[in-house]
């Protein structure tokens, strides 16, 4: 009778059942009993090494195999002259699998990078967000940029490549997503740096101006919504541009069931009031607009807006008047709060008031179809423009739109993954 | 260590491979709810988008939505059939189109329904385009003119007539200009516009002058009025923008396979409008600058002239394309400071009238202009069309004895949010079942083929109709109201005439790179309708503006006779009212030298009423 060790430590050296007590093979089936005894063992010595390498070498992300890593770690190291560190290696295959389309493994190997490693960190949280942005994963994506943003304002260098793309890339996603308020501020930054072009002077001095209500805009917003479909600045997104394109009865709906989710959301109320209006509908507008917190100079403007026309539509055109006044103190050329202006001037019997604002009106609705026309080269359009915003008493924006008639617009930079 | 995958635990592989099985599971149960709901969110959202291919489903899906603010008609279904060329209408206008979509030939031609021969059965002449530059036109495409046949047939009388328009024609209109009882068409165009002259004999004499060309300009649309109380019929001219016909403007779009076409009008100049009054001798003298016009140049596509302030004097409504409509009032305020002069002074009170902005304060695309009094208030509104993006424009009259003032009232009326995906052109305010309500009827069609561009935006649209019920709120009924308003095409001018004369109104549409078509009216059952033809005697023999009330509706049904209206057309110098069940009405006229008419019994049919007269003659078909 022979016995045949069953089972083998980790280590595959010792037989756990009998602890090596077993009596050995008869030497007659020495042979045999040899290969059978070595074969499990060289099996378990080689289990047992590949467990060893295994367990003290890196945590290898999915779909990455160790010869991957390995050759990243040699591409690496043949780049930077040094041996790779765990994080330059992650960053190799990010890119990698990024050029090859394999963007869940990309993503996976940029979040296995430390953002605040000293070298590698912000550069990988940047080539994240770019990556997730080109993926239609807005939120993310916004968070990315928003967090390198930050790391810049709290002095940590970026590169000036990071840092415009990041602000175009939030400018482009807040566009979308037609939160005005939030872009205002990436474009003034963009302006302070001296960063911006023409197109983000545009929207950031006349955003009431541009059209939002485009078909790009709202599949955008459709693809984002796909992924991530419990975003509610993407719900709200998508309620607004099904009114912009007059689908107002759905438009409406949505935006109820969203206020009723969560009704101190200003930007759905702003939204869902702007709906009404267009519909006519002044009994939910007053639902609505009763539960509103007293104004601020932070609130959607377009709330502000329909605050203004809430009072003129109950015929308190004293109050309209202050709401349309607080809402061009942030945007200047909001020309439904100076046409309201006008016809409150008109109602409380103050002509002269009427007829300076009626002037003014008359100026934004030329600048309106002119600044179509202000695009790079086309410097007479441009100095057109200039002249409208001295009209208006907006000398920034004068000098600024003098300054692009005098020098050539630099080009946007769009995100793309061409890497090093 | 920061953990950013706390943003989005999903993407951790650490997550994942703790978690693999019941992760699988899990996706698993979900795929097969989520696909369904992603689904049904894909197609809502989807149709947020129209395309060409979508249009008709992103309507269907309005109306389910319930974006069509009434889908249960009131009243019977409106239908509508288009007829060409099989009873011999069989024009097609040539635009010199090459894909470049210069601007000059984007904007379609005009159409003028008019009595020539005064047998009571209106006729047709359609504007047509030439081989551009217009200095190397061979006359091969000239205007056409339609001769109705009581309506049996159209007979293309174009050679007969002698009336061979050439060059590069748009707008007209038609007007008895020599009060002999015949009337006479004049013909805006790109270069010198034409003026021909009705014999009276089924032919017509091009009368030519310096004035009468209005300058080498592009001339848009026009209107006949008296606009200097003088009982003389003037000619108001709409002029575009300055382009060239030899070298034109094109902008870089990188349109695949062409790369530039023709620049947008915001990229041109405007032009000053032309008032050109009637010397009393058959000639007349432009007056622009006198008038005061010529300061203005704007970018005209619509002119309409009616007596919008209710004062018995006429106004100038002037449709501008991207900017500022203006509302040319020879009174302040409305208030008459001085009798009328040989020469009228005007001022603009687009701006105070809330007639030249939308309520927003937008210019807009400003192309056709319809008038009627939709709300039956007695005054006389106007609805504009515009451009992609751009909702039309409903502007309710709510002027007081001292002042012109209007009301945009488009989003009560439903009027807006039908139009956003639409270019509108020319336009009709009829009453298509003879209820009594003005009802609107608007040809549709992009001027770029932009279906190349990301956005997709249609290039040829389905024409709309909407019925006006009487509450306010109009309703797009034109899924209900036959082939022609399922068709996508380039609608552009619209002159609305009762061509067979059963009572009900029919139109003629211009299109580009399709047949023109006559639409009629064959709307079942349609209430009884009293046509008027007005005839002055101490003032214009065709009296533009001439005010009818039927005062004894309730409530009060009014209308006038307007010069101009719609986009680069004409319609006929008739009134149609619609009465419903009644078998007649009463009437007040004011006639624009300020005298007053009572009618106290006219009934329903086809009458002539003369100035002083206080009856009517019947028009026997």
């Amino acid at each position: 009778m022979r016995f045949v060790h069953k089972k083998f430590d980790r280590r595959g050296l010792r037989c756990v059942c009998c602890k090596g007590t077993h009596a050995p093979v008869p030497a007659a089936s020495g042979k045999v009993s040899a290969v059978l005894l070595a074969a499990p063992l060289s099996v378990c010595l080689l289990a047992g090494t590949a467990i060893l390498l295994r367990s003290s070498g890196p945590d290898l992300p999915p779909g990455v195999t160790a010869q991957a890593w390995s050759d990243a770690a040699a591409a690496s190291r043949r780049n930077r002259g040094v041996p790779a560190e765990d994080c330059d290696v992650l960053i190799t295959l990010a890119r990698q699998a990024s050029r090859a389309g394999r963007t869940k493994q990309a993503l996976d190997c940029y979040s296995r990078i430390p953002p605040d490693h000293a070298r590698l960190g912000l550069q990988a949280v940047f080539e994240d967000a770019v990556l997730r942005l080109e993926c239609d994963l807005a939120a993310p994506a916004e968070y990315g940029f928003q967090y390198l943003l930050k790391q810049h304002q709290t002095g940590t260098v970026l590169s000036t490549r990071q840092l415009n793309v990041a602000r175009r890339s939030l400018s482009l996603l807040y566009g979308l997503q037609m939160r005005t308020e939030e872009r205002g501020e990436i474009l003034r930054r963009l302006m302070q740096d001296r960063y911006a072009d023409l197109h983000d002077a545009r929207y950031y001095y006349f955003p009431s101006l541009m059209i939002w209500q485009n078909a790009w805009g709202a599949e955008k917003v459709e693809s984002f919504l796909k992924l991530d479909p419990e975003n509610r600045d993407l719900q709200n997104a998508a309620a607004r541009y099904l009114t912009g394109f007059g689908k107002l009865s759905e438009s409406r709906r949505t935006l109820l069931d969203l206020v009723q989710t969560d009704g101190s959301d200003l930007r759905t109320c702003a939204w869902l009031l702007e709906c009404c209006y267009e519909l006519d509908d002044w009994d939910t507008f007053q639902s609505v607009v009763r539960t509103l917190p007293p104004v601020t100079d932070t609130e959607p403007v377009v709330l502000t807006l329909m605050r203004g026309e809430w009072e003129m539509h109950q015929r308190r055109w004293t109050a309209a008047e202050f709401f349309f006044e607080a809402l061009l103190k942030r945007d200047a050329a909001n020309s439904q709060a100076v046409m309201g202006l006008a016809k409150a001037m008109e109602n409380l019997g103050r002509i002269q008031e009427r007829d300076q604002f009626l002037k003014r009106s008359l100026i934004i609705a030329d600048l309106r179809v002119g600044l179509t026309a202000a695009v790079p080269g086309q410097i007479d359009a441009i100095k057109k423009v200039v002249a409208w915003c001295r009209e208006l008493q907006m000398q920034e924006a004068a000098m600024t739109f003098d300054f692009f008639a005098s020098v050539e617009s630099v080009p946007n930079e769009v995100p793309n993954l061409n890497f090093p | 260590m920061v953990n950013l995958d706390k943003r989005n635990p999903v993407w951790s592989g650490e997550f994942v491979r703790q978690h693999w099985v019941w992760g699988c599971l899990l996706c698993l149960a979900l795929l097969g709810c989520g696909q369904s709901s992603e689904q049904s969110t894909t197609t809502d959202r989807a149709s947020s988008a129209p395309t060409a291919a979508e249009d008709v489903i992103a309507v269907q899906s309005r109306v389910a939505a319930g974006d069509v603010s009434e889908s249960v008609l009131s009243g019977p279904a409106f239908r509508f059939r288009a007829e060409g060329a099989e009873k011999g209408f069989d024009f097609l206008r040539y635009d010199d189109a090459h894909g470049q979509e210069r601007i000059l030939e984007v904007m379609g031609g005009g159409a003028a329904a008019f009595d020539v021969d005064a047998d009571g059965w209106l006729d047709i002449w359609m504007s047509n385009g030439c081989r551009l530059p217009v200095a190397q036109d061979t006359g091969e495409t000239p205007g056409r003119l339609y001769r109705n046949d009581r309506f049996e047939t159209w007979k293309d009388c174009s050679e007969s007539s002698g009336l061979v328009q050439t060059g590069f024609a748009f707008g007209c209109a038609a007007g008895d200009l020599n009060e002999d009882g015949f009337e006479d068409l004049y013909i805006a165009a790109y270069g010198p516009n034409q003026l021909w002259i009705n014999n009276g004999d089924g032919t017509f004499l091009q009368i030519v002058g310096e004035a009468i060309a209005a300058g080498q300009e592009w001339s848009s649309s026009v209107a006949f009025g008296d606009l200097n109380a003088d009982q003389t019929l003037d000619i108001f001219v709409g002029t575009y923008v300055e382009e060239s016909d030899t070298n034109p403007r094109l902008c870089n779009v990188g349109k695949p396979g062409i790369g530039a076409i023709g620049c947008p009008p915001a990229h041109f100049a405007g032009l000053a409008d032309r008032l050109l009054l009637a010397d009393g001798a058959g000639g007349f003298y432009d007056q622009s600058e006198q008038a005061g016009i010529s300061r203005a140049a704007g970018k005209t596509l619509g002119v309409l002239i009616a007596d919008l302030g209710g004062d018995a004097r006429p106004e100038v409504y002037v449709a501008n394309d991207g900017e500022a409509n203006a509302l040319w009032s020879q009174s302040t305020s409305g208030l008459q400071t001085e009798p009328a002069s040989p020469v009228p002074k005007v001022e603009d009170m687009g701006l105070v009238s809330s007639t030249a902005f939308n309520e927003q304060g937008f210019a807009q695309g400003s192309m056709g202009i319809a008038s009627a009094d939709f709300d039956r208030n007695g005054g006389l509104d106007m609805f504009l069309t515009h451009f992609y993006g751009e909702s039309n424009t409903l502007y309710e009259n709510v002027s007081t004895e001292t002042m012109i003032l209007f009301r945009d009232r488009t989003r009560a009326s439903g009027l807006g949010a039908p139009s956003l995906s639409r270019v509108g052109f020319g336009v009709a305010s009829i009453d298509i079942d003879n209820n009594g309500w003005v009802d609107l009827v608007v040809a549709n069609g992009h001027t770029n083929d932009l279906m190349w561009t990301p956005e997709k935006i249609p290039y040829r649209m389905q024409a709309q109709v909407f019925r006006n019920p009487g509450h306010g709120r109009f309703s797009d009924v034109s899924l209900e109201a036959g082939e022609y308003f399922q068709t996508p095409l380039l609608g552009r001018a619209l002159a609305e005439a009762d061509f067979n004369r059963d009572g009900r109104l029919d139109m003629v549409i211009s299109h580009q790179q399709d047949g023109s078509v006559v639409l009629m009216n064959e709307t079942s059952p349609a209430g009884n309708s009293l046509v008027l033809r007005l005839i002055g005697r101490r003032c214009t023999r065709t009296p533009i503006p001439a005010r009818v009330t039927l005062s004894d509706a309730k409530p009060i049904q009014m209308d006038q006779l307007v010069g101009g209206g719609s986009y680069q057309a004409c319609s006929a110098n008739e009134l149609h009212f619609g009465l419903g069940d009644r078998q007649g009405a009463k009437l007040t006229v004011q006639w624009p030298d300020g005298s007053v008419d009572d009618v106290p019994k006219v009934s329903k049919g086809w009458r002539i009423l003369r100035q002083g007269e206080q009856s009517c003659w019947s028009i026997p078909f």
